[in-house]
């Protein structure tokens, strides 16, 4: 149910603005968040991956300063080892040459020939002998690397020949694997690894194979194995086996493999081995797989292996480090982020409400304007009052809206007014006619009773007052059957009556009338003609026609009453003679109190209500009206009825 | 004094005639516009009765046609309008009085004599000539202060009246029979002569001093204040 307008108006506008706004605002802010969160995720990535490229930096820096710890130690324990054993073995191949010399020779003879035949014997022979890995720590490691803690560096070194060394920090564990399982091919190679050396001791370690180089010259076969890369510092670049399939280290590669067991970015989650299969835990060193026995090949040359390792903390607190750097890059990127959309929905927020704000005052003027004509005509109608009917629109017009409903009040209004001035014309004309015979009732009154009269006077005045009176009661009843007729309680009683013979009645009763003012009258019909309708009513109709023929008839004049059916209709026309009347006469003819002419007939008994009651009747009776005339030539009256036979 | 009452109401005319001649007014009729036109032009008349709704042409109009035509007669409308408007608009059309149907004679004839009395310029009721004194509201007259011994019949008066609202000048026989007299009426102008006798007989009969003069060949006259 709407109530206003205006208030409806308002809130349909306000309604959709919400809507359209609403709309606007989530287009506009899942757009910016779109590419702002876009944005984010390069930014991220961007940050991921300078993360990753820093952990990886830091890894190859750890493995670099490991493989250069490990060459170190490799040439510091070449150093230090116990050579001059070895230079006694070296000594005996000699014997060879003095067996001849030597008292023992002969002895020793089968032990060199083994010598320099290549045999596990002979191998077996010299690892026995050969000299023992010393190592003096405390002097080696500061110069190794300064400030390393000898708690979080471990190293192992083994040779070919058995002996081995292990630092101090070794104390209860030991490198797993198999030191030995480089390629024999390759003199010199290195790997790296991350291992657990004992639980909770996650290292990352290198494996270096260099060759003994002080050992040499030693044996010849050996030097026969060795394939002229003998004279190679250690450290630098190793040679390309050409059976060799693993990755050169510290070489540049396609694809940095961080170390097993430590990804740089999520320890002890899944690990991916260099050939792409999943493996479940750290693997720990990737060794070749062990040779079997059987498989032994003699080392054409001895060689030191090398394992070396340092505790991953600090590699991994520099990890955290940069993670927590890029975390906190990524947090404040996040941040600014959500503040960047918090401040862009906020300003939406603002411009939709501004919006808003502006388009309810905006929505309440134009409604106003809108309306303004409304509040016009309201105002113009609440002017209308029955002493003025006009509307005062004044000169301001009307919008095309309203243009129907202005045109039907004022047609409203027009027939109001003209039913209101009827109303009143009725008054002042009921209260003129019953005036004019009241007056001459009093006045005859007056005059009798103004002085003792003769019988034959007083008769006289009487009877002057008895058709005063006769006539008002004759306007009282004719106003009574308008009343009647108006109030719809006039019934039509319905019964087949001879039209010819009613017409034939009316004209007899008339005819006396008629003939004395010298006219006369005729009635024209073809047998009988049975309609249905109320006889009185007809009766009724056809002794006022024919009183109006008499009264507004010319001297020696006619009156020509026709009967019959035309057009499918009872028609009885009534002609006269008279003075006919013109065009503007003949369209009120029909009116309450409209008289052609003020005459009265000599009774004074013409109300002008005798064509009104007419045309009331004939229209109960369903029936048709007209009159046809012409100024001078007499008037003719036309009562159609519904012809029962055609019905 | 002669009175023209134009009413097409048959009775009601009819009544205010009788009521009117009974008071010494001679009336004539016209029931419709048209002759009481005619008659208003070709007869003089003291005041003129006018009823507004007339058959042929309407009392306004005919109003409206002789104030322009210079008719100057005094005109008393007579009509069952009684609304404001239609007063005014009678009155402003040249009407000096206006009465509303229903009425009572009596008034009427009050005021009809009140227009006569404007007529003749006259504001007192009572006309004093020498010792005559002329009650016009009362009708009644006295002769040295005391009533006359015998009473005026309303024509008597009537001629008594014209004489004295033209006294000092002589009114001819055809002038007192014009306006004693309606159209209607069969006698002749030498009915004047009886009633002057009869006036005569009843004002100057036992007085000094003769106030009904007759100048012969001319008429009669009511003498004046200087003589």
């Amino acid at each position: 149910v709407i109530r206003s307008i205006r208030f409806s108006l308002v809130v349909y506008f306000l309604l959709l603005l919400t809507l359209a706004l609403g709309a606007a605002f989530g287009l506009v802010y899942s757009l910016a968040r779109q590419t702002v969160t876009d944005k984010l995720d390069n930014e991220r990535k961007r940050i991921d991956a300078q993360f990753t490229e820093k952990a990886h930096e830091e890894e190859r820096r750890l493995d670099e300063k490991l493989l250069v710890q490990a060459q170190a130690l490799a040439g510091l324990v070449q150093v230090q080892t116990d050579w001059p054993r070895l230079t006694g073995l070296r000594l005996q191949a000699l014997g060879v040459l003095s067996v001849g010399a030597t008292p023992q020779a002969p002895l020793l003879m089968p032990l060199w020939l083994a010598e320099s035949v290549r045999g596990r014997t002979s191998w077996e022979l010299s690892r026995s002998v050969l000299a023992e890995l010393r190592f003096n720590e405390t002097e080696v490691l500061p110069r190794l690397s300064p400030g390393l803690s000898a708690d979080s560096f471990f190293f192992q070194i083994d040779s070919d020949w058995g002996s081995s060394y292990r630092s101090e920090s070794l104390v209860t564990s030991s490198f797993p694997g198999n030191p030995r399982s480089f390629a024999p091919t390759a003199a010199i190679a290195h790997r790296f690894s991350t291992v657990e050396l004992e639980p909770n001791l996650e290292v990352r370690s290198v494996q270096l194979k260099v060759p003994a180089t002080r050992m040499l010259p030693f044996g010849l076969g050996w030097g026969r194995s060795h394939r002229g890369n003998d004279g190679r510092a250690p450290g630098t670049d190793s040679p390309r086996s050409p059976g060799s399939r693993r990755p050169e280290p510290g070489a540049p590669s396609d694809e940095p493999t961080p170390p097993a067991g430590s990804r740089p970015t999520e320890p002890g989650a899944d690990v991916r081995g260099p050939d792409g299969s999943r493996a479940g835990r750290p693997e720990g060193p990737r060794f070749p797989a062990p040779r079997s026995p059987g498989e032994f090949e003699l080392p054409m040359r001895p060689s030191l292996y090398i394992q070396c390792a340092v505790g991953l903390d600090e590699y991994r607190n520099t990890l955290a480090k940069y993670r927590e750097a890029r975390d906190k890059e990524s947090h404040d990127l996040e941040a600014r982020t959500a503040a960047g959309l918090a401040n862009l929905r906020n300003r939406l927020l603002l411009t939709s409400t501004l919006t808003f704000a502006a388009a309810v005052l905006g929505t309440l003027l134009l409604v106003r304007r809108g309306l303004a004509p409304l509040a016009s005509l309201g105002h113009a109608v609440s002017k209308v009052s029955p002493r003025d009917f006009r509307l005062p629109l004044g000169d301001s017009p009307m919008p095309r809206e309203l243009g129907p409903i202005v045109a039907r009040l004022n047609g409203t209004l027009g027939l109001l007014k003209r039913a209101f001035e009827r109303e009143k014309q009725a008054t002042a004309d009921i209260s003129h006619e019953l005036r004019t015979p009241l007056a001459a009732m009093l006045t005859t009154l007056e005059i009798a009773l103004r002085k003792p009269r003769r019988p034959e006077e007083y008769r006289e005045l009487l009877e002057d007052c008895r058709l005063s009176a006769q006539q008002m009661n004759q306007i009282v009843e004719r106003l009574l059957t308008l009343a009647r007729l108006d109030a719809g309680v006039d019934l039509l009683r319905a019964q087949t009556v001879d039209l010819a013979e009613l017409a034939d009645q009316c004209a007899a009763v008339v005819r006396p009338l008629a003939e004395a003012r010298g006219l006369r009258l005729r009635v024209q019909r073809n047998g009988a003609l049975p309609v249905a309708t109320d006889p009185d009513k007809m009766r009724e109709v056809l002794m006022n026609l024919l009183h109006n023929a008499i009264q507004y008839n010319r001297p020696e004049g006619s009156i020509e009453v026709q009967v019959g059916r035309q057009d499918g209709q009872v028609e009885v026309a009534v002609r006269d003679t008279g003075i006919g009347m013109p065009a503007e006469v003949r369209g009120r003819i029909f009116e309450r109190f409209y008289r052609a002419d003020q005459a009265r007939n000599e009774d004074g008994m013409h109300a002008g209500l005798g064509l009104a009651i007419v045309k009331e009747y004939v229209d109960l009776m369903g029936g048709r009206i007209v009159v046809d005339s012409a100024e001078g030539q007499g008037s003719t009256f036309r009562v159609s009825l519904p012809d029962p036979g055609k019905a | 004094m002669r009175i023209l009452l134009i009413e097409d109401h048959r009775v009601l005319a009819r009544s205010v005639r009788q009521g009117l001649e009974e008071e010494g007014f001679a009336v004539d009729i016209a029931a419709d516009g048209e002759e009481g036109d005619y008659k208003a032009r070709t007869a003089e008349y003291d005041v003129i009765i006018l009823d507004l709704m007339l058959p042929k042409i309407d009392g306004l109009t005919l109003l409206q046609n002789w104030r322009r035509d210079g008719i100057t007669t005094h005109v008393l409308v007579l009509t069952a309008r009684s609304g404001v408007e239609d007063r005014v608009k009678g009155l402003d059309l040249g009407a000096d009085d206006y009465m509303a149907k229903p009425f009572e004679v009596k008034e009427l004839v009050a005021r009809l004599r009140a227009l006569i009395r404007r007529t003749h310029q006259i504001k007192d009721p009572v006309l004093r000539i020498h010792d005559l004194e002329i009650d016009t509201a009362s009708r009644t007259v006295k002769r040295g202060g005391k009533p006359l011994v015998k009473a005026l019949t309303p024509k008597e008066y009537a001629l008594l009246e014209f004489l004295a609202f033209h006294r000092g000048k002589v009114v001819t026989r055809s002038m007192i029979w014009e306006h004693l007299y309606d159209d209607q009426d069969e006698n002749t102008s030498n009915v004047v002569d009886v009633y002057i006798r009869y006036l005569r007989n009843k004002i100057d009969k036992g007085f000094d001093l003769p106030l009904i003069l007759t100048r012969w060949g001319e008429g009669y006259m009511l003498r004046g204040d200087e003589a």
